[in-house]
């Protein structure tokens, strides 16, 4: 069990870690508008997929 | 047939498509084909496989309006919302009216960086802006608004409100004090298991000394820093001497967090950190769903108060200029086109003109008036082009006066008294006095546990879930209107809804649409034959009354000849034979025998005989019977304040059943009715919008209006419908009482718990684990009890 003596410090800068990136995340505007962004990689696909079906008659 | 792009139905006759994917679909009019070309044109297509289509979209602004935008480019006007950055770019927060979906945010950034000079384009969806940097040598702000309306978006600029960014500010806080509430309360949870499996199997005092130690490591900053919105409101309550419900919380967080350190660091006693941690960590999120609730009400609020180019075309000595509406003097002559706002309060140049007053007055019917007559500002020009010597402006004019009056209403108008405050009084009375007596009690009996457990009962009457009553059920009514298109600005409703008993509603463009529409006709022959002829003539008049005879037929005739005869009727020619439309007087001077049937006002006749009667009325808007009836039934008193005219208020009145009514009333008769009715005691709802309606929408206990109304009705008003029908009211008034209801069991729930859990607390029976256990279940229950308000 002593092991645990290290894993929970350990354990401890990892969420230290995490809590820097959190608020780097929210510093940068990323909570902003979470409604929407899970639309976007839907969109794009979409849209790279229509790309390549126009592409085909030119090649 | 729906119209592809905007999902409105395909009106008859028109006969446009678009192609799409190899087919070609139908569009309800030029504005929308233009949008849809150029959307599938831009490859943007993938907007119509996920925009979402339960809502109708905005008809598209029509390319003539387009020239309007250039006013944006004026230096004046951009001083007020575009912002200069050090590289050279511009920077401008745009509201976009009609967006509905994450999809129109994609095709919105795709389009603008389409264009040449754009940095960078970021739509949220959520508060529907636009925020957009350009350089100003390649790109006018004129082109990035013109690209949006050809993709069917209107953008506006407006006055950007300071309570907005405080918000914005409060609820960055807020995400970052959840955050590390919610990451260092899954750790303290996670030990504690650790601790509670200590009680039934062994652990060595070491290890739980360190697990304890480490409780407090990450215990420590949710309690410092997530908890501190509580302990400000806190001493802001003190300091006011008032009392709300984070004095009890704030007693609880800290009594508990230094006791549990002081047994930490003395290796006595019990710790408390999972209850504390998690009990932030509920509360955060209560408080942070309510401030999203309001910031995203106040953000509408805001959205509405859109920056219009204010400019006003003023005569020169030889030419015509175009001036900042501020820039008026008195005695200026002013022109004013039809169809525009008319800027300042004026006398008349012309021999005669019409203008629409409906929004002033609530006046139905257009008023004609002669040279020398006053012209308020706010009213629309309908017809011709006017001159318009200038009498007042700016803080003068009437529009300024109902303005000023809405203001003061607004600051007298009768606050709900929070109820949780007033339970909060009660609750820390009692909390505090139960905690000394158990301290005291134990202090004589067993002097060494007497600290103990009064923490044990100050930590399980943790009002925790009383706290949570509130804002999750509030929160709850916000988002269900939200999804039924009502815009909830305060919680008002809930209150006032207890008592309420009078509902007042203005009578044009509430309970009428506030446009003519065809009712009741009677024809002498073929009514084909008649419609062609009317809408034939018709074409020729720019009378409100006209507008939809205008539109009876796909293919109106060709009159030659045509004489309009100001306030009787129109005279044409088509082949060979003359016909007449107008007034009965009108039709008379040919037929002096002929008397019109009860309530029909156009008649159509050659010089032979008389073809047709119209009745043409402003028609009663979806749901308005009902909506009175329902309110009748439920004892909720109707009563109709209106500016128009007796005999049209009298008779609307009588066809819905609503009792009381009062017409011809200025905006100051109708704030005085509603003044007097709340001083006789009566809690009086208005419904209204009108500028006219301003300001006793600001008086009343609550107010609604509906979303296409003035901007001003939109201010005062505490609740918008988005949709058209009166319907909404009801659902208003269902849906306050249910949360009301939810509310209700909450608080019990609540009361129930604390009350039965604090006996068992003060003789010492609560270990920290059925602390947190109790208080958790408690807290969960309130927030699933409020969750069924989001359901259906």
């Amino acid at each position: 069990m002593s092991v645990i003596y290290a894993l929970i410090p350990v354990a401890i800068i990892f969420v230290i870690i995490a809590v820097a990136i959190f608020f780097w995340a929210v510093r940068s505007d990323q909570f902003e508008d979470i409604e929407r962004q899970g639309l976007n990689i839907l969109m794009d696909d979409e849209d790279n997929k229509a790309d390549d079906e126009s592409d085909k008659p030119k090649r | 047939m729906e119209c592809f792009h905007c999902l409105q139905p395909v009106p008859r006759g028109v006969n446009l498509s678009v192609e799409y994917k190899g087919s070609e679909k139908p569009v309800c009019c030029a504005g929308c084909q233009a949008v849809a070309e150029t959307i599938i044109e831009h490859r943007l297509h993938a907007y119509y496989e996920h925009r979402d289509i339960s809502q109708l979209q905005e008809t598209p602004v029509l390319p003539d309006e387009l020239n309007d935008l250039n006013l944006y480019d004026h230096p004046d006007l951009q001083k007020e919302f575009v912002r200069h950055e050090g590289d050279g770019t511009e920077v401008a927060t745009l509201t976009i009216e009609n967006i509905t979906c994450g999809a129109c945010g994609w095709l919105i950034e795709r389009e603008l960086m389409r264009l040449k000079g754009i940095h960078k384009a970021i739509v949220n969806v959520t508060s529907r802006r636009l925020q957009v940097s350009w350089s100003p040598e390649e790109l006018k702000l004129s082109n990035i608004l013109r690209a949006l309306a050809g993709i069917g978006y209107k953008a506006l600029p407006f006055q950007a409100n300071e309570a907005e960014q405080q918000y914005e500010r409060q609820r960055k806080s807020y995400i970052r004090r959840l955050g590390v509430a919610g990451i260092a309360t899954m750790q303290v949870m996670m030990i504690a298991f650790g601790l509670y499996f200590g009680v039934v199997s062994d652990l060595s005092p070491d290890l739980q000394r360190f697990l304890w130690g480490v409780s407090l490591v990450f215990a420590t900053p949710v309690i410092l820093y997530s908890a501190q919105p509580f302990y400000a409101g806190a001493l802001r309550a003190i300091q006011a001497s008032r009392l709300n419900m984070d004095i009890p919380v704030s007693i609880a967080l800290l009594g508990a967090y230094s006791a549990s350190v002081y047994a930490t660091i003395t290796n006595t006693g019990e710790v408390y950190f999972e209850s504390i941690s998690m009990f932030t960590f509920f509360l955060l999120t209560g408080r942070f769903l309510e401030l999203l609730a309001k910031e995203r009400a106040l953000k509408f609020a805001t959205n509405r108060l859109t920056l219009l180019p204010k400019l006003a075309s003023r005569e020169t000595d030889d030419a015509v200029e175009s001036i900042a509406i501020k820039q008026l003097n008195v005695g200026d002559i002013i022109r004013v086109k039809a169809g525009e706002t008319i800027p300042a309060d004026g006398e008349l140049l012309n021999p005669q003109a019409q203008v629409d007053e409906s929004l002033l007055t609530g006046e139905s019917l257009p008023r004609s008036k002669k040279l020398g007559d006053a012209i308020i500002a706010g009213s629309i020009n309908q017809h011709s082009p006017i001159r318009v010597k200038v009498t007042a402006i700016a803080q003068q004019t009437v529009l300024a006066g109902i303005i000023s009056m809405q203001d003061s209403a607004l600051a007298v108008k009768p606050r709900a008294q929070q109820v949780i405050d007033k339970i909060a009084g009660y609750f820390i009375a009692a909390i505090l006095i139960i905690a000394v007596i158990t301290f005291f009690s134990w202090w004589w009996i067993q002097p060494e546990h007497a600290l103990w457990v009064t923490l044990a009962v100050l930590v399980a009457t943790c009002p925790c879930a009383l706290s949570l009553a509130a804002p999750t059920a509030l929160t709850g009514i916000i988002h269900r209107l939200n999804r039924d298109g009502i815009l909830l600005k305060g919680a008002d409703v809930l209150e006032s809804v207890k008592q309420l008993d009078k509902v007042c509603l203005d009578k044009t463009g509430t309970l009428t649409e506030g446009q003519f529409r065809l009712v009741e006709r009677q024809d002498s022959i073929d009514p084909k034959t008649v419609n062609h002829i009317v809408s034939g003539l018709e074409l020729f008049s720019e009378h409100p009354l006209s507008v939809p005879l205008s539109q009876l037929s796909d293919a109106p005739a060709k009159f030659t000849h045509v004489s309009n005869e100001m306030g009787a009727g129109l005279q044409g020619e088509l082949d060979g034979e003359v016909y007449r439309v107008g007034s009965e007087r009108f039709i008379q001077q040919w037929h002096p025998e002929f008397k019109a049937l009860n309530k029909y006002q156009v008649i159509v006749a050659s010089k032979k005989q008389v073809l047709a009667q119209f009745r043409v009325e402003d028609q009663v808007r979806d749901g308005a019977a009902e909506t009175i009836e329902w309110l009748i039934e439920n004892s909720y008193e109707p009563i109709i304040l209106s500016g128009d005219s007796e005999s049209r208020v009298h008779e609307l009145a009588k066809e819905l059943g609503i009792a009381e009514y009062h017409s011809g009333l200025k905006p100051e008769e109708k704030l005085a009715f509603v003044t007097e009715q709340q001083q006789l005691g009566h809690t009086v709802w208005m419904v209204g919008d009108g500028i006219n309606d301003s300001p006793v929408l600001a008086k009343a206990d609550l107010s609604m209006t509906f979303s296409k109304a003035s901007d001003l009705a939109q201010t005062a008003a505490d609740v918008v419908l988005m949709s058209e029908s009166l319907n909404q009211i009801k659902v208003v008034i269902e849906s306050a009482l249910k949360t009301r209801k939810v509310m209700q069991q909450n608080f019990t729930w609540a009361l129930v718990y604390n009350v039965s859990i604090l006996p068992v607390a003060a003789i010492g029976m609560v270990a920290p684990w059925a602390a947190a256990l109790g208080m958790s279940l408690s807290s969960l229950l309130v927030i699933g009890n409020s969750l069924r308000l989001y359901r259906k």
